[in-house]
């Protein structure tokens, strides 16, 4: 479990916070979602919980352990993949694998099986630095996913995947979830937060604006009406109904010869957009 | 210990594809040809006639000028001592710049001179008279072979940095002394190889071959660990790339204490190539091997070097949110 406590970052020292009053918990086998547009402060609450960046106010804790006093060998038991891709770009694919995975003490995956994993077998001998940014993003996933790590940390990890590859990292991140891992995803990719997160966050402007699970949030912020798309004569219409008034709904489609039935719940996008004010862009 | 390796290996396997390694390579191979068939085995560092306007102070090997006038012309065009004798019996000396070593030789010869017979030998430590080319090799050595991890060190670090894997170094368990382990122990192996064919095609076989390894493998690990340091100070190879020539520019003036032993202040011996320069020296031409103010000077700079490099690598590789 990674227990974040009121956790603020002032980059210059000027009072001024890039993140403020920041928590939350990341529990085991659970994916924790962090939503927000560019600028939003996503990457510095990662940064500062992976170590990157100190913790000036607040407590970011790794089950009983502060993150201010870890040591090296806690880096065994984490996997960070960032949005921009950072490999050696000289070596091959798998030797930038064999590379990381000589740096852990803990059991570690086969490199090859991991590429496999993220459809990088193929180039598994091609040097680096001649991948797609695409290939790159997928062989920095299977870096973070070497050492089996109980708390992996993932930056934008579909960011300029095609659709195919980005269903197939998705079945990766479950299956982390699945045997137990932290997940915490930091993504602007509503759908896939949708998809993937136990528990998700807004954060604009640096501070949580809203956090709870998806159905959760869908429920609270979305309509409680059922559209029912129907065909009267040659056109196709729609009627609304209150889901509270369930009998009208009933009535009404034993009377007519419905199409397509909806919830009107809300997408989490619309959701951002109602708690912030502000459009969910990348 | 297996980690260690692999990370030696796989940084091995980085440098093979840096263009910056296979110039240094190319010249090693370069400098054992200049050493071997462009440097010269003698040098005759000064070479003059004397001229003087009376016979007898230097007798069949002087030329003879009628006026000081002839004789300062004669200095002035170079290549010349004038020896001038004055009616009331003194002598002046007339010279072109040269060593005050060499002038108060020249007067102690003229004060002494008796018509007695005057032997010369040649005094050299260990015995051996040591061709000039072959007298260049430590200094080819130290600032070839041994610099190696000093530059490519450097080089392989930025390339980190400029790459982003510095980051991902930073959130894995690589920890400093390894991150700096890996990087010296390659690079003084490299050295102690490139170091051993200089030698051998240099100057042969004859000479302690463990003394000659230790000197090279503690030497190179020295520059290695001063330069990760140094490139620890820089974000990227073009801010970093003339400031380490400067850098290594200093490193080598103790070759001027080394062609003139005479000029040893203590500003030049600090510098460490001092120390390993002239126990190469000794390893390759004296009889006794290293000293021990060497080997403890040496120790010294590997201590030293070390909690250096330690300090500032790991600020840069550690967060500060770690221990």
């Amino acid at each position: 479990m990674i227990q974040v406590d009121h956790v603020y970052h002032d980059y210059e020292g000027k009072g001024i916070y890039a993140v403020s009053d920041i928590s939350f918990t990341v529990q085991s086998g659970k994916v924790f979602g962090f939503l927000g547009p560019s600028g939003a402060g996503k990457s510095t609450v990662q940064n500062i919980m992976t170590g990157l960046l100190p913790v000036q106010r607040g407590e970011v804790r790794y089950d009983q352990y502060s993150v201010k006093a870890l040591r090296t060998k806690f880096f065994n038991r984490i996997g960070v993949s960032f949005e921009q891709p950072n490999v050696y770009a000289r070596l091959t694919g798998y030797e930038n694998l064999k590379y990381f995975a000589a740096l852990f003490s803990a059991p570690t995956c086969d490199p090859m099986e991991l590429l496999d994993s993220v459809g990088l077998r193929e180039a598994a001998n091609k040097k680096a630095g001649e991948y797609s940014k695409g290939m790159r993003q997928r062989l920095t996933l299977a870096r973070a996913l070497l050492n089996k790590p109980e708390y992996l940390f993932l930056d934008e990890p579909t960011s300029g995947l095609d659709p195919a590859t980005a269903a197939s990292v998705r079945e990766l991140i479950k299956a982390q979830r699945d045997r137990g891992a932290a997940v915490f995803l930091t993504t602007h990719n509503m759908e896939l937060a949708d998809s993937l997160c136990d528990t998700v966050a807004f954060l604009y402007g640096g501070k949580i604006a809203a956090m709870d699970s998806p159905d959760a949030l869908k429920r609270r912020y979305g309509k409680r009406l059922v559209t029912v798309a129907y065909q009267e004569g040659e056109s196709e219409r729609v009627a609304a109904f209150d889901m509270d008034h369930r009998e009208a709904l009933v009535a009404f489609l034993a009377q007519n010869n419905p199409i397509t039935i909806h919830s009107q719940e809300a997408t989490l996008e619309e959701i951002f957009l109602l708690v912030t004010g502000k459009e969910l862009t990348a | 210990m297996r980690g260690l390796l692999a990370l030696i290996i796989q940084d091995f396997k980085r440098l093979l594809t840096n263009a910056l390694f296979w110039v240094i390579t190319a010249s090693l191979v370069v400098i054992i040809l200049v050493i071997n068939f462009a440097l010269p085995q003698r040098v005759t560092q000064e070479q003059y006639r004397l001229v003087t306007n009376h016979a007898t102070l230097s007798g069949e090997l002087a030329t003879v000028a009628d006026s000081e006038d002839e004789i300062r012309q004669a200095v002035e065009a170079g290549n010349t001592i004038g020896l001038m004798r004055k009616a009331d019996g003194s002598i002046t000396v007339f010279h072109p710049q040269l060593s005050a070593k060499t002038v108060h030789a020249l007067m102690v010869t003229i004060a002494n001179a008796t018509p007695v017979h005057v032997q010369v030998e040649s005094i050299h430590e260990g015995g051996r008279i040591v061709p000039f080319n072959k007298r260049m090799t430590p200094i080819f050595i130290c600032f070839e072979a041994l610099v190696i991890g000093f530059i490519l060190g450097g080089a392989l670090m930025l390339s980190e940095k400029e790459e982003g894997t510095f980051r991902a170094l930073r959130v894995s368990p690589m920890g400093v002394d390894r991150y700096i382990l890996s990087k010296t122990v390659l690079f003084s192996l490299i050295a102690v190889l490139y170091a051993l064919l200089m030698a051998w095609f240099s100057v042969g076989f004859d000479f302690p071959a463990l003394g000659f390894i230790l000197l090279s493998f503690f030497g190179a690990a020295i520059f290695s660990l001063l330069g990760l340091a140094f490139t620890s100070l820089f974000k990227d190879l073009s801010s970093w790339f003339f400031s380490m020539a400067f850098v290594l520019s200093i490193n080598m003036l103790p070759v001027m204490a080394y062609m003139e032993p005479s000029f040893s202040p203590l500003w030049i011996r600090v510098i460490p190539s001092y120390t390993i320069i002239f126990a190469y020296e000794s390893i390759l031409f004296g009889a006794e091997g290293i000293t021990v103010a060497a080997t403890l000077t040496l120790a010294g700079w590997c201590i030293g070097a070390y909690a250096l490099s330690r300090a500032a690598v790991g600020a840069s590789l550690l967060a500060r949110g770690r221990r």
